[in-house]
């Protein structure tokens, strides 16, 4: 329960209150009090408040004094109860500025008891003016002011409730955890180690730039160092240049190859006239050897007549024995052709003869044979022409009688259908039977016909018929029915037909007719009889026959005439035929071999004759070239040359032998290579040594001015620096790390500290908080404000949100449970508690309002509450009495 | 009598440039100063000749400004400057030497010995045996040819070369520009004036580095100075005279602080410097919150008090003693952050280590800035 009871309170000119106004009785607990706008609830929360947080001496107060009143004196009386003392307070400004406290037997004034007051509730005055929020401390929290329970400022008590917080720590654990002034040195220290470092813990600043610093002197340094050694090396190349080319100009080692290439260079010329002499040596020789061959053909040419010379005696001589061969050849042919004549001419007459007797029997027989064919044929003609005579009489008849079977048939069919439509009239026509008495003649007339009828007669009418009855008259007969002028009609039709047949084949009647067919057919059988006969005699007519007849006559003549053309019959026997052509063949054949075999004889006797005449001339005329003197001349002469030719070319073959051994020997190409390769030396190592010259002064020169930079003075000033600058950036480093290192363990061990602080507080927190939202919970900020709401949802999710993002209604409930754990944590530290709520909860729905009447409630189980209304209906269901404010 | 100043590695052309900006000029103009005054030293002595031993520059290519400027410097001193290359100014094709000839910035008294060859000085009574470098390092005895030397009777034989002698130092052998230690008595030489060691070292009767006359490192080797040699005549020892010529006085400072007093003895130390040292300070071992703010601040005393002084202190542990934490008045998690820091300084790495020593020192530190600001302004802590 509380240790704070407010009992009475009591204000006078102050406000609307300028006669004295008493709020007694007040409980310990919920008290209530409720009235209209303007009634004065706000005027006694002011007054409580001017009566604490004010100085007496403050003339900021103007809005105590009530309106127009200057000589007023606003004057606030409180009495309460604390840790058992009965205390009060009155407070007066203005006019009377005065303020008294008691405590128990204990008395205090002015400024002493303000002080007092305000280290026992936990706030502080403003040095100058009004009291402002940041002054009023635990009061400032407890005592919510119209219109601002939304609102929750912990940072002016903050303090007070650490230190309640560590009070409710035991012993040891309290100063372990309480840090006197931690927050200050922490932040001191953030502060430095933000200066070295970013958020994300890399370089900044003066660090960052001493990096940066670092990195740029290294290069610096390394280029310089490049350079140092590039001199150096430099240096050094031109020491050994230098010494290279001293050494050339001592030593002169063009000199030796200049030697050398001119001992080369005599040494070519020597193989060049050498080459030369070889050369003429050489064509000199090819000229010998065609001199000598030459020579050796003319000498040649010398035998080779000689020779000739043999060869035509000898053929002169065996020309001369050839022709007297043939001229006995030709003697014989002779001979043999004479015997060879005789025996022709013989053969030619018996076949003469034989030829003769062989036409004459031939003609005879084919005289003979046409003569009896003429006669045969003869008989032949007269028998056909008899035939033929026969034949033109069968024929003639035929013609006459010539009827066809078929137009007999076609006349029977007539004379049939005319007798039937002759009795079918009759059948149907009228008929008329006349007896008549003798003499008399009736005329009857029908149908353009008159018939003289007699006598007994019947007649059949078939037209209208007119009988003409002499003496009587006449008597029109019409038979009836129309058939039968039809049938009359038919029957004359084809009666007719009949008759017309008849007439065109000439027949009396049907049986003449068919008497006819049989004669006719009779007839034809003779006429083909009778031309098989004459076709017997004159196959091929009578015509052909006649001149058959004719050509065997004019045979017959012919064979005739010949046979008396030829000669009168030889007496001497004629050989056969064949044989006698046979001989007359052979004897033929053997007289033109023999005429043949004489021609060539003769041939070849004029042959050798031409031959022997030809050799015995050529032999005459090398004989006569052979006996030349000149050419015995020649002929030594030649022989002698070719002597001194062949004794020339050995010496020459010498002499060349000897100059390509010497050539071989002394490779003219290698010695122009030689040469070649000594120039280029010479030429190379002129110009190397003019070059190694001018890279000497070329590096001279650039050592010069490389050296007059201060090269390695440069280098120590650039390395001081840089192991100046590492030097700094490695102080950086280790007091960014140890500040890092600092700074993260404060922390850490801060928020723990906080963390457990903040145990009992939270345990309040949440206690008042299970009335309103059951099964949340909160958490503070470092400042112990509430800061988060952690609430279950229906779903069993957990829902964390932000209490400033929560509407007004719910952070005003949140905001109070928070001011009552507050309470609580105070209470138990042994602080004053008294809760003012000047118009709370006016945005609250019905149930929350309902909850939050139940925390009102259990709060005031411990605290004096005191809450100002405008709604008393509102908090009829709270357990107290709603007390009416007015004047 | 001939009397000779025998110097070496004046390193002309090298600019400290590590060193900031405020200090390395002055050191670098002090090379120059020094010669000036080996000059006016050489001619209050009256010396017959200098003898300077190689290494004349720091590098073959100073600026043309430093190579006049060295020329000038010799101006106080008209008698002949023997001058023969060291290995940072060796004679090569192209060197500092022939630039400065180039430029005519060598006077007529300067006597650039570029070949080993004996130059004869008959009216000052020696005959000089060079040995220059003209190769910036070689493995043979450049002072081989002095055995063979003839030189006129009667006149001294004066040897100046440059490199190490053997078989003095152990880490000599095989040594880059080797010189045999009994080359004067081989040589018949009454003086062989040596350069390339900095410090001043008189290796025997006729053997001597002179060293460097200004001092360019911290390593204590007795540095910054000439050598004034008499040789009263030929045959004769010479008397060899040291003779301070530095400015500065370079030193190195090491201590490893394991008890506190340690760290008393240091600052005493840095309290007595002087403005003419140069000082490379460092402190390992382990040093307490307390005690360090304390030499921090003898740190910063000392510098303002030296020409320069470089401190490392990476190798000195932060170790807050109960004490110091008590002091700082840290509570809650504060208290809870310096005891796991203090925890991880001896848990971790070395890397971690260090960064959370220096998490400490900057907690410390912030700490006690607000203890200061409390205790200044009076209010009381609850």
């Amino acid at each position: 329960m509380s240790n704070l009871h407010l009992t009475r309170l009591q204000i006078e000119q102050l406000r609307q209150f300028r006669q004295p106004y008493v709020l007694n009785d007040l409980t310990l607990g919920l008290n209530i009090f409720s009235g209209p706008n303007e009634a004065g609830k706000s005027t006694l929360v002011r007054a409580i408040r001017a009566a604490f947080f004010e100085r007496h001496r403050s003339t900021s107060v103007e809005d105590l004094r009530p309106w127009g009143d200057s000589a007023a004196c606003p004057t606030v009386e409180i009495d309460f109860n604390f840790n058992g003392q009965s205390c009060q307070l009155i407070k007066s400004f203005f006019t009377k500025k005065r303020c008294n406290l008691r405590v128990g037997n204990q008395a205090m004034e002015g400024v002493d008891a303000e002080d007092y007051l305000a280290n026992l509730f936990g706030f502080a005055f403003a040095g100058k003016g009004v009291s402002k929020a940041e002054h009023w401390g635990i009061p400032g929290l407890l005592w919510v002011e119209q219109g601002s329970g939304q609102d929750l400022d912990v940072s002016h008590a903050s303090d007070h409730l650490r230190t309640a917080l560590g009070s409710q720590m035991q012993g040891d654990v309290a100063n372990s955890l309480a840090a006197t002034g931690g927050d200050e040195l922490l932040a001191r220290l953030q502060a430095q180690r933000n200066e070295l470092l970013t958020q994300a813990g890399n370089p900044r600043a003066d660090y960052a730039k001493v990096g940066e610093q670092v990195d740029q002197l290294q290069e610096e340094l390394n280029g310089l160092e490049q350079q140092i050694n590039l001199y150096q090396q430099q240096v050094d190349e031109l020491a050994l240049l230098r010494q290279q080319h001293l050494a050339d100009e001592r030593d002169k080692p063009w000199d030796t190859l200049d030697v050398q290439l001119r001992e080369a260079q005599g040494k070519q010329v020597e193989l060049d006239t050498l080459k030369q002499r070889l050369n003429a040596d050489r064509s000199r020789l090819a000229q010998l050897i065609q001199t000598e061959t030459l020579l050796q053909r003319q000498l040649n040419g010398f035998e080779t007549q000689e020779k000739a010379a043999r060869d035509r005696e000898q053929e002169s001589q065996r020309a001369q024995s050839q022709l007297e061969a043939a001229a006995s050849a030709v003697e014989i042919a002779k001979q043999q052709a004479a015997q060879v004549r005789q025996r022709t001419q013989a053969a030619r007459e018996a076949l003469q003869v034989a030829r003769q007797k062989s036409l004459r029997d031939t003609l005879i027989v084919e005289r003979n044979t046409a003569a009896e064919a003429a006669e045969k044929l003869q008989q032949s003609l007269e028998n056909a022409k008899g035939e033929e005579i026969k034949l033109l009489k069968l024929r003639a008849n035929a013609a006459a009688k010539q009827i066809t079977k078929r137009e007999v048939t076609k006349l029977v069919e007539h004379d049939q259908a005319a007798r039937e439509a002759h009795i079918k009239l009759q059948a149907v026509a009228t008929r008329v039977r006349l007896e008549l008495v003798d003499g008399v003649q009736v005329n009857a007339v029908s149908s353009g016909k008159s018939e003289k009828l007699t006598g007994q007669s019947e007649l059949l009418l078939h037209s209208e018929t007119f009988l003409a009855l002499p003496g009587v008259g006449s008597m029109r007969i019409s038979p009836g029915g129309e058939d039968l002028s039809e049938l009359d009609r038919q029957h004359r039709e084809k009666a007719q037909t009949l008759l017309n047949e008849l007439q065109r084949l000439g027949v009396a009647d049907v049986a003449a007719a068919q008497q006819r067919l049989h004669d006719f057919n009779d007839l034809v059988g003779q006429i083909k009889l009778a031309e098989q006969l004459l076709n017997s005699f004159a196959p091929d007519g009578l015509a052909e026959l006649q001149a058959a007849i004719d050509t065997a006559l004019g045979k017959t003549r012919q064979s005739q005439d010949a046979l008396e053309r030829l000669p009168a019959p030889s007496e001497q026997p004629a050989l056969a035929l064949e044989t006698a052509e046979l001989e007359q063949e052979s004897a033929e054949a053997a007289e033109k071999t023999n005429s043949d075999d004489a021609r060539e004889t003769e041939l070849a006797y004029a042959t050798a004759q031409s031959r022997a005449e030809h050799a015995a001339m050529e032999l005459t005329t090398t004989k006569a070239y052979l006996a030349d003197p000149n050419r015995a001349e020649m002929q030594r002469q030649c022989q002698q040359d070719l002597a001194g030719n062949r004794v020339e070319q050995s010496v020459l073959q010498e002499r060349i032998d000897d100059a390509n051994a010497q050539l071989e020997q002394a490779n003219p190409d290698i010695v122009a290579q030689d040469i070649e390769r000594l120039k280029l030396s010479y030429q190379r190592i002129q110009e190397d040594h003019k070059k190694r010259h001018e890279t000497v002064l070329l590096l001279q020169n650039t050592l010069e001015l490389a050296g007059a930079k201060g090269l390695e003075e440069q280098q120590q000033e650039v390395s001081g620096d840089l192991s100046r600058a590492k030097k700094r950036q490695r102080e950086f480093a280790r007091r960014a790390a140890a500040l890092k290192l600092l700074c993260e363990m404060l922390e850490a061990k801060r928020n723990a500290t906080l963390q457990r602080l903040q145990a009992p507080l939270l345990q309040r927190v949440k206690h008042y908080l299970q009335l309103l939202f059951p099964g949340s919970s909160i958490e503070l900020d470092l400042g112990l404000a509430p800061k988060k709401l952690i609430r279950r949802l229906a779903s069993g999710q957990t829902e964390v949100g932000n209490i400033g993002a929560l509407s007004f209604g719910a952070r005003e409930q949140l905001h109070l449970i928070s001011r009552f754990a507050y309470a609580d944590l105070l209470a138990a530290a042994g602080k004053p508690t008294l809760l003012i709520l000047d118009d709370a909860l006016v945005h609250s729905d019905e149930s929350r309002l309902a909850q939050m009447k139940r925390v009102i409630f259990d709060s005031a189980q411990r605290h004096q509450i005191l809450l100002f209304t405008c709604h008393p209906n509102v908090w009829r269901d709270v357990g107290v009495s709603v007390r009416s404010i007015g004047l | 009598m001939p009397k000779f100043l025998h110097t070496a590695d004046w390193q002309i052309g090298r600019l400290f440039a590590t060193f900031d900006s405020e200090h390395a000029p002055l050191l670098a103009e002090a090379r120059i100063t020094a010669v000036e005054r080996l000059a006016a030293l050489a001619t209050a002595q009256g010396v017959t000749a200098v003898l300077v031993a190689g290494d004349v520059f720091d590098a073959q290519t100073v600026s043309d400004r430093t190579v006049r400027r060295l020329f000038n410097a010799l101006s106080a001193f008209a008698g002949p400057w023997l001058m023969i290359p060291g290995n940072h100014d060796a004679a090569l094709a192209e060197s500092v030497w022939t630039r400065a000839q180039r430029l005519g910035a060598v006077p007529a008294n300067v006597h650039l010995c570029l070949m080993p060859e004996v130059r004869l000085f008959p009216e000052l009574g020696f005959a000089l045996l060079p040995a220059p470098l003209t190769q910036r390092h070689t493995y043979g005895d450049l002072t081989d040819w002095f055995d063979t030397a003839g030189t006129p009777a009667g006149m001294l034989r004066i040897g100046l070369a440059h490199g190490s002698v053997q078989g003095i130092l152990a880490e000599d052998i095989d040594s880059a520009n080797p010189i045999a230690m009994d080359r004067p008595d081989c040589a018949r030489l009454d003086y062989l004036a040596l350069g390339d060691w900095h410090g001043t070292k008189i290796v025997g009767p006729k053997l001597a580095y002179s060293g460097t006359p200004e001092p360019d490192r911290f390593k204590a080797n007795d540095s910054g100075q000439a050598l004034l040699v008499d040789i009263p005549a030929v045959g004769i020892v010479p008397k060899i005279t040291p003779v301070a010529t530095a400015q500065f006085r370079w030193r190195s400072i090491a201590v490893e602080l394991q008890v506190e007093s340690d760290a008393d003895l240091v600052m005493d130390q840095l309290q007595a410097l002087q403005s003419n040292e140069v000082v490379d300070l460092t402190i390992t071992g382990r040093i307490s919150l307390a005690l360090r703010n304390r030499l921090s601040a003898a740190i910063g005393r000392a510098e303002a008090s030296a020409r320069h002084l470089q401190t490392d202190l990476s190798g000195l542990q932060l170790v807050p003693s109960d004490d110091d934490i008590a002091g700082l008045q840290a509570d809650g998690y504060l208290a809870d952050v310096i005891r796991e820091l203090r925890t991880a300084n001896a848990t971790t790495d070395a890397e971690g280590a260090n960064v959370a020593q220096d998490a400490l020192a900057l907690l410390a530190a912030e700490l006690s800035n607000r203890l200061a600001l409390t205790t200044t302004s009076g209010r009381v802590q609850p």
